[in-house]
């Protein structure tokens, strides 16, 4: 199976609760992405993230000025973020479960930014679908139900 | 204000319902897009529309259906080995019963929920 690491988009872009959201637009223009991740303050303090959803759903949908609000009055704070070991069949059910697009990925620090659109592009479940029961044969090789479909 | 028409992408491709899901990610990802446009085949039917969301969370994380195949199987099996009045051929149906008890649960959440 895959792994998250092998198809998050690396090149990440922080930016802090406290700037506006016009900045945050700004930015996102700029580089091209859909969501910016939030960095903790402090070591205890969890990990954010702020989509262009959370932009165009709480902003832009009541005519808000940008200038005017701060990312941290719209940004998901914390935010559900993934083990880079992960496999991606994994990871595609966990955002299923819990109805997200993207998390980012965490191991001692942010190492990058995995979404639905990373699994679309470069994942391999079209040329290798992985049912329940290949997992299952993967993570319990020695079972024998496993071992019957050995090569 | 600005209308929707103005900011709207207008390169827009559609897909038949009846492709496969490896011809929709294969087009999706030849043309750039994360979703594609479900044509209606006749003048009443409506619009329809797949995402790479759609994919994701329906298709790549489709564990429960063969979750519930593997337990039929292994229910069969157990029955004819140990009998079908045994308390582990019970239990092995009682396992795949709560398995489409969870697979109804899912399909009647995401009727209320949109995949947008």
């Amino acid at each position: 199976m895959m792994k998250a690491e092998e198809i998050m988009t690396k090149q990440v872009i922080t930016i802090r609760g406290s700037a506006t959201v016009a900045e945050a637009v700004a930015l996102m223009k700029e580089k091209g992405l859909r969501a910016l991740v939030v960095e903790p303050r402090t070591e205890t303090d969890p990990y954010g993230m702020v989509s262009e959803t959370d932009i165009i759903y709480k902003v832009a949908a009541f005519g808000h000025d940008p200038k005017q609000m701060r990312v941290y009055e719209i940004m998901t704070k914390p935010c559900i973020v993934v083990n880079p070991e992960l496999g991606v069949e994994y990871v595609a059910r966990l955002f299923a479960q819990s109805r997200i697009r993207r998390a980012p990925v965490i191991k001692g620090g942010l190492l990058g930014i995995i979404s639905v659109s990373d699994i679309l592009r470069k994942s391999d479940f079209v040329e290798k679908p992985k049912s329940n029961f290949l997992l299952y044969c993967d993570e319990n090789p020695n079972a024998p139900e496993a071992r019957i479909y050995e090569d | 204000m600005m209308k929707a028409e103005q900011i709207m992408t207008k390169e827009v491709v559609t897909i038949q319902g009846s492709a496969t899901v490896a011809d929709a990610v294969k087009l999706m990802k030849d043309k750039q897009l994360r979703a594609l446009i479900v044509e209606p085949r006749s003048a009443t039917d409506p619009y329809g529309m797949v995402t790479e969301t759609d994919i994701v969370y329906k298709v790549v994380a489709k564990f429960i259906e063969d979750k519930i195949e593997v337990a039929r199987e292994e229910a069969r099996a157990i029955c004819a080995a140990k009998g079908a009045t045994s308390p582990e051929c019970a239990a092995a149906w009682d396992v795949l019963e709560e398995l489409q008890a969870e697979a109804a649960h899912q399909r009647s959440k995401k009727k209320v929920k949109s995949s947008l």
